[in-house]
């Protein structure tokens, strides 16, 4: 009887908290959970005629021309290669940024300098790719003609040598993503409580000491969280970085054709969709397999801020 | 954790239940809203239809999409057209304008949906026979039988054909320029400034001498710039040697006599090209970052940086390249014109799957090749409001407009019979006379009406498409040496599969030359 | 005291030259909009260009109506979109940061799973069409894909579950039901993650078009970004396709190259403005110490 009565209480408590997530729930299942019945059009010969349910099985011929060319090592490896290379170097440019933005005592430069690393996000990357071509291009380039020139250097025909984009690629996306991943960190390390940092500053510790062993460990749940959510997404790449900047530049496809251009390329002409879907439900498989890895890694480690 | 996991796959089966109901009924309703696609066979559904409707007809909206943006007079147009067609159909019309950059999306998603469209917009450039095999379209044949005489009348049969796919027509080309023919246009000023003499140029390579020539004398000028940025300077100088046959992976050589589909990579023809623009790209008669840069040439041309583009021609070409040049422009035609597939497969009509009768609007497309009111109202806009008369076959802009601020603008070429249309002042008097002429002067190519469908091959394109986008724009714009990268290019593309594409190629093209 | 004057210098070179590498571009940007178009032809982009011209801008102000009417909707959908985005995100958030709500981990993974998995365009435009119909309308702009995002549900569960949990415990003694624990103590400690989402989810509205793309074919619906994304579209499709002459010569007319940099000049400028309003949440202080004292 008072095991009920408390069984009683305990929902009766929850119930609140239940009935708030009713709306958000609500969402992802029409948003998300629904459409997700499309992922079907990955095994079939669609005939809008027929209907989506009633098209033709293909089997798995749709996913063909993702393994069986000779790009597809390429793309495979070039989209996981720069994703991880991304998520690791955006991590500690956007975390360094936090602790310099909370690091700035003066007010105007603070809310100056809190908007400017925000602007390159909020610029297309088609734009972006126009505004890299005015340096490299050949005939009216800054680099080719003002730089290179000074150092007494030949000038380079950036957009035929792959060798350099790896470099201009990884610059490019840190340029763009990093303050805006920064807003994420700076939000937590003005959640930690100041009297941490008073007590450390009595026990004599520097400013590189604050950060490593308060800061650092105090934010530690949004970087793994926020890690584990980039992890989940590292078989998709950023299209416009990998198409637009590089101004698809056929010579560069060496170093710039990832799982989005190459289908992009593919399908271009055949605008077949059972064949892009297909597509997108394998990037999410091998997502959905990394993001399982790594998070029983983070469970075993530290049990608390595991996702799931 | 085990617990979890039970629960969870619970919740899935769930929702997949759910959402199996839902959208379930969503496709579901989407077919059965149109009756006359629910049936196998729609045009036997059709014909019992129109036995009843034809003397009865019910009042009906056509809504007739096709890419562009809504305009100040739209609404105008739409109602004179309006009135003809109640009068003689009983329809009224309804202008579906959708933005060119949406419009591959958009009609996809809306046919999906079972949204209803009647008269649609189709192209090869926007994937015409994908738009087929995703069942967007209606076959035609029976109903150009019953309501479409004066469509059967004024296209001919071969050109007609052009829209069949696996047996089944589902197309009308609008009356326009079938043909192409290829050659160069040039700045007028500079030609006479040098006296360059240019009856002596007679094929692609005559113009070296003339680059050079510009090349000294004109430092500021490049010499050659390209003519669009998705058309290669190659591929220019090759399209009167080759039918593309679609998609330029297998291509049938003007030239031959048989119906044997080759590999253009490997020909001698394609090699020549490459030299050749590679020869200009060398001497620096063209730009480094040709390749790359996305200026246009009619751009670089006007800006005074540029003096000659490679580009397609036609009747009235001279005025189509000097009008957005701003500056004269010469235009030498190295081929004769020259008919495929391609070019009529460019610009067509047809009816969507989604329409509420299918019979209505095939009278309606067939009011739109002998209604010369109706055509004008279309192409040019409401008489007085958008154009004045100034003769009985020639408008102009009424004073206070122009092409610039026109409530209306032209769209001279996208639907129907536009020989039925009034020309404007500037063009030729003559414009369609000579362009129907020109049709008929051009050489066909052997494969005229012959359409591929690529499924079968889908995985090879794919791959193959991916290998040409990674040499194709370096290797013909000259940027790459053809001695070093083409026997690379070549047998990268065999290993991505071409020779497969082409023998699929070769056996319908065999197969449609045996029902012919 | 000697390290702490390096460390400061250290920041100040930082501030300096991620604050130019971040600002240059940008003015490029805006000086490239504002220069004659033969002279980018001529001569590339410059930050000292030969020859200034509005002629851009004057073509961008021809569809000056539309434009002013497009920002309008804009900011009512970035609005409404990011407040209701806030509050379904939050109440969703709230109960998964709580360990002790039976059930947390099934529903977190089925929030996180669609960070993973999406369905493709086709099936969402069927459910958004045929379910509830969005399309022309401006729920067709706010609901889909935009409104909520797992995501940000996660990334504001991680913060929420960083609040002490004596807090909530103490709270529940005194009488407090969840929604106001919620609504009293979670929200007002956590101001910083909430500007942030808030930010995020606001400039996706901003930025958005493909809402606009496929579900609008009425003109007048469209937002600010649909409509400078079709300016820009359109002059590039009919740039790439020679479709007909009077079309040429209408494309003609347009200083393509500079419009393309004022319609991102315009497209941004507006969002910059709205930033202080997010940013005055940034503020320090906003401690469990604060809300104790």
């Amino acid at each position: 009887m008072t095991s009920f009565l408390k069984k009683m209480r305990k929902t009766k408590k929850y119930s609140m908290l239940y009935l708030m997530m009713i709306p958000g729930l609500a969402y992802l299942l029409i948003n998300n959970y629904l459409p997700m019945m499309g992922i079907v059009i990955a095994f079939k010969n669609i005939n809008f005629t027929k209907g989506i349910l009633n098209s033709d099985w293909a089997g798995l011929k749709n996913f063909e021309y993702l393994f069986k060319t000779t790009d597809a090592r390429d793309i495979t490896k070039n989209t996981l290669l720069y994703n991880f290379s991304f998520i690791v170097i955006n991590l500690v440019v956007a975390i360094g940024l936090a602790i310099i933005i909370n690091e700035i005592r003066r007010k105007h430069i603070l809310k100056f300098f809190q908007s400017v690393v925000l602007l390159p996000y909020l610029m297309s990357t088609v734009i972006v790719g126009y505004l890299l071509f005015s340096f490299l291009s050949m005939d009216t380039g800054f680099m080719n003609k003002t730089v290179l020139p000074l150092f007494g250097a030949k000038e380079i025909l950036w957009y035929s040598e792959p060798k350099y984009w790896p470099f201009i690629l990884t610059l490019v996306n840190t340029w763009k993503n990093a303050g805006y991943l920064c807003v994420v960190y700076y939000a937590a390390i003005i959640g930690i409580d100041k009297e941490y940092y008073e007590a450390a500053l009595v026990d004599g510790a520097s400013r590189w000491q604050q950060i490593r062993l308060i800061t650092l460990p105090l934010i530690s749940n949004v970087i793994i969280i926020m890690t584990l959510l980039q992890i989940g997404r590292i078989f998709y790449a950023d299209f416009g970085l990998f198409y637009q900047v590089p101004m698809d530049a056929g010579a560069l496809q060496s170093v710039t054709n990832v799982i989005d251009t190459y289908v992009y390329r593919g399908l271009m002409k055949i605008g077949d969709i059972g064949m892009s879907s297909a597509a997108g439900f394998y990037q999410s498989i091998v997502g959905f397999l990394l993001v399982f890895v790594s998070n029983m890694i983070v469970r075993k480690i530290d049990n608390e801020n595991a996702l799931f | 954790m085990k617990k979890t996991t039970k629960k969870l796959g619970l919740a899935l089966a769930f929702l997949f239940a759910l959402s199996t109901l839902i959208v379930g009924c969503g496709s579901q309703g989407s077919t059965s809203a149109p009756a006359t696609t629910q049936t196998a066979a729609p045009a036997t559904n059709a014909s019992v239809a129109s036995a009843s409707t034809a003397q009865t007809l019910k009042p009906y909206e056509i809504i007739f999409a096709y890419p562009g943006d809504e305009t100040k007079d739209m609404k105008a147009v739409q109602d004179a057209m309006s009135k003809i067609t109640q009068e003689k159909i009983s329809a009224t019309i309804k202008l579906m304008p959708i933005s060119w950059s949406a419009w591959a999306q958009q009609t996809t998603l809306m046919i999906a949906g079972g949204e209803k469209i009647d008269a649609i917009f189709t192209s090869n450039y926007f994937n015409y026979d994908s738009v087929v095999a995703k069942g967007e379209l209606l076959p035609i044949e029976d109903l150009l039988k019953k309501y479409g005489q004066d469509i059967t009348k004024t296209v001919e049969p071969d050109l007609l054909n052009c829209s069949g796919i696996g047996g089944h027509l589902y197309a009308v080309p609008s009356m326009r320029d079938f043909a192409a023919d290829f050659g160069v246009a040039l700045r007028k000023d500079i030609v006479d400034k040098y006296g360059i003499d240019t009856s002596k140029i007679k094929t692609y390579a005559d113009l070296t001498d003339v680059f050079k020539l510009v090349k000294e004398k004109e430092p500021g000028m490049m010499p050659l710039v390209k003519g669009d940025d998705t058309t290669t300077f190659v591929e220019q100088t090759i399209s009167g040697t080759f039918d593309r046959l679609d998609n330029w992976f297998g291509v049938l050589p003007m030239a031959s006599g048989d119906m044997k589909v080759v590999d253009m990579y490997e020909t001698k023809e394609y090699s020549d090209a490459l030299n050749l623009v590679r020869g200009w790209f060398t001497a620096g008669y063209i730009s480094k970052d040709v390749a790359t840069s996305k200026e246009q040439g009619v751009d670089i041309v006007k800006s005074g940086k540029g003096f000659a583009m490679l580009v397609p021609m036609k009747p009235g070409a001279e005025l189509r390249w000097s009008n957005p040049c701003a500056t004269e422009m010469l235009c030498l035609r190295f081929t004769p014109p020259i008919t495929n597939t391609s070019n009529i497969a460019n610009v067509m009509t047809s009816i969507s799957k989604t329409t509420g009768d299918a019979d209505r609007t095939m009278m309606f497309l067939n009011l739109m090749y002998s209604d010369k009111d109706l055509v004008n109202l279309y192409d040019n806009g409401v008489e007085n409001l958008d154009y004045v008369k100034t003769s009985d076959t020639a408008i102009d802009y009424p004073t206070g407009l122009s092409a610039a601020n026109t409530g209306y603008p032209s769209n001279n070429w996208m639907v129907g019979n536009n020989f039925l249309s009034y020309i404007w002042k500037g063009d030729d008097p003559n414009l369609w006379t000579k362009m129907s002429d020109f049709n008929k002067s051009s050489v066909r190519s052997k494969a005229l009406g012959f359409s591929f469908n690529v499924d079968p091959v889908k995985t090879e394109v794919a791959a193959v498409a991916n290998v040409q986008s990674q040499y194709k724009m370096g290797l013909e714009t000259g940027t790459l040496d053809p001695a070093k990268v083409l026997p690379e290019f070549v047998s990268k593309l065999k290993a991505a599969g071409l020779e497969k594409i082409i023998t699929e190629k070769q056996t319908q093209l065999d197969a449609w030359a045996a029902a012919k | 005291m000697k390290n702490g004057k390096l460390f400061n210098i250290f920041i100040g070179v930082v501030v300096l030259f991620v604050s130019s590498a971040c600002i240059l571009p940008f003015v490029l940007l805006f000086i490239s909009s504002i220069t004659d178009e033969n002279t980018i032809i001529q001569y590339g982009y410059s930050f000292f260009p030969h020859k200034l011209s509005l002629a851009a801008y004057g073509y961008i102000m021809t569809h000056a109506s539309n434009i002013f009417r497009a920002y309008g909707i804009t900011v009512f959908i970035t609005a409404v979109g990011t407040a209701v985005s806030l509050i379904i995100t939050s109440m969703l958030a709230y109960p998964l940061s709580r360990k002790d709500l039976p059930g947390n981990k099934v529903f977190t993974f089925l929030v996180f799973f669609t960070v993973l998995f999406s369905g493709g365009l086709v099936p969402a435009y069927l459910v958004y069409t045929h379910l509830i119909n969005v399309k022309n309308s401006l729920l067709g702009l706010i609901v889909p894909m935009l409104l909520m995002n797992g995501f940000y549900v996660l990334i504001m569960r991680t913060f929420f579950s960083s609040i002490p949990k004596s807090l909530i415990e103490s709270a529940n003694l005194d009488g407090a039901g969840e929604l106001r624990i919620f609504a009293s103590i979670i929200i007002p400690l956590s101001l910083p993650v909430m500007a942030t989402v808030g930010l995020f989810v606001c400039i996706n509205y901003w930025n958005d078009w493909f809402n606009g793309m496929i579900f609008l074919t009425d003109s007048k619906l469209y937002s600010i970004q649909n409509y400078l994304n079709r300016i820009l579209l359109d002059i590039d499709f009919l740039n790439k396709n020679n479709v007909s002459s009077s079309q040429a010569e209408i494309l003609a007319r347009i200083p393509k190259e500079t419009v393309r940099m004022a319609l991102a000049v315009i497209g941004v400028v507006p969002i910059l403005i709205a930033y202080p309003f997010f940013q005055k949440y940034f503020a320090k202080g906003l401690t469990v110490g604060a809300i104790k004292g």
